[in-house]
């Protein structure tokens, strides 16, 4: 059954054995494990029940307000960092870009050594890989992620493909906006209707307000609508009466709604070391076309930095209008110089592994006045200078692969026209807050899980501390950033604790 | 007899002040921002709208900005800004806000909204963009990334990236 909170003319009430918050990788997913298992689930999202016949324009002025946080324009507090959140049935994995890593084996490592957590997920990986059809991308990659391989191979640097989750992919470039041939193995076309034949209940439109609990058992959610364009709530309520809830609203939508909802957190440490894989972007004009917005997002990516001090994974992100303009922090003729050689201009990002130095304490989850929630990212000199290494190793990828010129995207950044130059030039930039561009996909943490419940907000299982039936289900979970796109290690860990 | 009147005088005076502050926010304030107000948008006052006719220009200069062209933007500027949820909208008018308080156009050296020509307005985000403050540079890339963002956005402008999503594979 679709409950839709936009059509909904009365208050709702629904009983269920599970009620879980979020349709994103983590909240599908188990929604989808347990229905299998005979429960009966409510699933209530916040965003919009889109399928793939409403991605066929392939725009992104109708996705980013349909599909995204805020529009695609959500920020830290100090406006700092971009971060790309989805708000939709299948939240991130509706409108990600299919690059599916298992959790690298240092961070597990680094999880075991430091938080006494030992996890053994390859059954569940391979159990996820197979559900979401995630597997090597034999088509050859598009132009922009090519020069990525060209560059680190001519440096005689480690680089990789990475897997999909794709089936029957038309290689088109659009995956963010949504897929419109449904290849994209998101949770909309794969646990969704598995779960929905299951007799499950699907909410969308409904946005979490608190959950009621009395001496550590949760009794009920309190939800509102998302009525007309969703940006306002509305005036009709849901309650969801169930034996147990899951909280699995993203990694900013998680810590804030059990903030809201008042819950006994001994560890004090809900909303904290929120983590973000903040990404520094660098850009190079190419005498041949790259049509970066064309082909498959991200099908190559290399580690050869990952694993220093603030190292940073090396990808490649589509280049569509609307994501270049904002993310350009040129004006006027500048700006618009670049944007007019968006189809000979190749982009790379750095991914900085946010949350393993001790000094690397990433963000903390806030509320505002009206309940939303705001991120405060803390900013520190070590990350500056991570991100000055990354902006030379990806000029160095560039040249190497022939660019013409390139430009860090710094609000000081010129565009350079060769290796030394380039590194003289990012020697004079400050990388402070603000003055470079500093963009985030991945959001995890702020409810992390551990064996002391004086340290750690959820048990490993995902449980709340003190509480019999309230547990989390997505990336909230991490007591660390990932070191690597995040999809998978949710789905990995959802199929250990649900299976 | 002479200390009671000061006092009386005293409490008066307080009252009458907080007698014309509450007129001020309570009827004059919100009387200026409906006079101030334009019909068919959402979240662009009049204000706005010559903000804009002096902030375009200067962000995207390629472009004759002659009133159908504004108006145009300004239509497409006011749906993308009422989309977004309250507390954003809220910044995004203490964005706008920042221009119309005066100490403020003070130091940014610019003259009243209707006055600014686009060199006037380029010194003044340029000044923002490399202030000390992160906040004043929030507010310079926060502007750039918005109007940018909106001009971008409109599908009528593709033609002139050479972009059009492959819909015709489809």
């Amino acid at each position: 059954m679709i409950l839709d909170g936009a059509s909904a003319f009365s208050d709702q009430k629904l009983e269920a054995d599970v009620c879980i918050i979020g349709s994103g990788a983590g909240g599908a997913y188990a929604a989808a494990l347990l229905s299998a298992k005979g429960l009966r689930v409510v699933v209530v999202e916040e965003g919009p029940y889109q399928k793939t016949s409403d991605f066929k324009q392939m725009r992104e002025a109708k996705a980013y307000p349909e599909l995204y946080q805020e529009l695609a324009a959500r920020k830290s507090a100090d406006k700092a960092i971009n971060i790309l959140q989805g708000r939709a049935v299948g939240g991130g994995t509706t409108v990600n870009w299919t690059t599916c890593f298992r959790t690298p084996k240092q961070t597990l490592y680094h999880w075991r050594e430091n938080y006494n957590l030992t996890f053994d997920l390859n059954t569940h990986f391979d159990a996820a890989e197979k559900r979401f059809s995630i597997h090597e991308w034999d088509v050859p990659p598009n132009m922009n992620n090519s020069i990525l391989e060209i560059g680190m191979h001519r440096l005689g640097r480690e680089y990789g493909r990475i897997k999909r989750n794709v089936r029957g992919c038309y290689n088109l470039g659009y995956c963010g906006v949504g897929c419109p041939t449904g290849a994209k193995q998101s949770q909309t076309v794969t646990t969704i209707p598995d779960f929905l034949q299951a007799g499950g209940t699907l909410a969308p439109r409904w946005r979490a307000l608190r959950l009621r609990h009395h001496l550590g058992k949760v009794s009920r959610l309190e939800a509102i609508n998302m009525p007309g364009i969703g940006n306002t709530p509305g005036m009709i309520k849901l309650t969801v009466h169930a034996k147990q809830f899951i909280v699995a609203a993203g990694g900013i939508g998680t810590p804030s709604l059990l903030m809201r909802s008042r819950i006994n957190d001994e560890s004090a440490m809900l909303g904290k070391r929120t983590f973000l894989h903040p990404s520094v972007v660098s850009g190079a004009i190419f005498e041949e076309p790259v049509e970066a917005h064309l082909g498959a997002p991200q099908s190559i990516y290399s580690d050869h930095f990952l694993w220093r001090s603030y190292g940073f994974k090396l990808e490649v992100p589509p280049v569509h209008p609307v994501l270049l303009a904002s993310t350009i922090l040129q004006r006027g003729q500048a700006h618009r110089e670049l944007m007019l050689q968006h189809k000979n201009m190749q982009v790379c990002i750095a991914l900085q592994r946010d949350g393993f130095e001790e000094d690397s304490i990433g963000g903390e989850v806030k509320l505002k006045s009206d309940g939303s929630p705001v991120l405060h990212y803390t900013w520190n000199e070590k990350m500056g200078e991570g991100f000055r290494a990354a902006l030379v190793a990806m000029g160095e990828l560039q040249f190497a692969a022939g660019a013409k010129q390139v430009l860090p995207i710094h609000s000081a950044g010129k565009s350079c026209a060769s290796m030394d130059e380039l590194r003289a030039h990012l020697n004079t930039l400050s990388m402070e807050r603000l003055k470079l561009k500093v963009v985030s996909a991945h959001v995890m943490g702020g409810a992390c899980f551990g064996v002391d419940q004086r340290t750690s907000v959820c048990d490993p299982s995902g449980r709340l501390w003190g509480y019999d039936n309230l547990q989390v289900g997505d990336g909230s979970l991490f007591p660390t950033s990932i070191g690597a796109n995040p999809m998978l290690s949710i789905l990995g860990q959802i199929h250990r604790i649900y299976s | 007899m002479m200390k009671a009147s000061r006092r009386t005088f005293f409490k008066s005076s307080v009252a009458l002040a907080a007698a014309l502050i509450a007129w001020r926010q309570g009827v004059l304030v919100p009387a200026q921002n409906q006079a101030k107000k334009i019909e068919v948008f959402h979240f662009l006052n009049r204000e706005d709208v010559e903000l804009l006719s002096v902030v375009l220009p200067c962000l995207l200069p390629f472009r004759n900005w002659d009133v159908a062209t504004l108006a145009h933007f300004c239509a497409r500027f006011d749906g993308t800004i009422s989309h977004m949820e309250v507390e954003v909208q809220k910044e995004i008018r203490q964005l706008f806000d920042v221009f119309y308080i005066a100490p403020m156009r003070w130091w940014l050296k610019l003259p009243a909204i209707k006055k600014i020509t686009p060199a006037q307005m380029e010194q003044a985000l340029e000044k923002l963009q490399s202030s000390r403050l992160p906040d004043f540079r929030a507010i310079a890339l926060g502007l750039n990334e918005l109007v940018c963002g909106v001009y971008y956005s409109d599908p009528a402008v593709e033609s002139e990236l050479d972009y059009a999503p492959p819909t015709e594979l489809l």
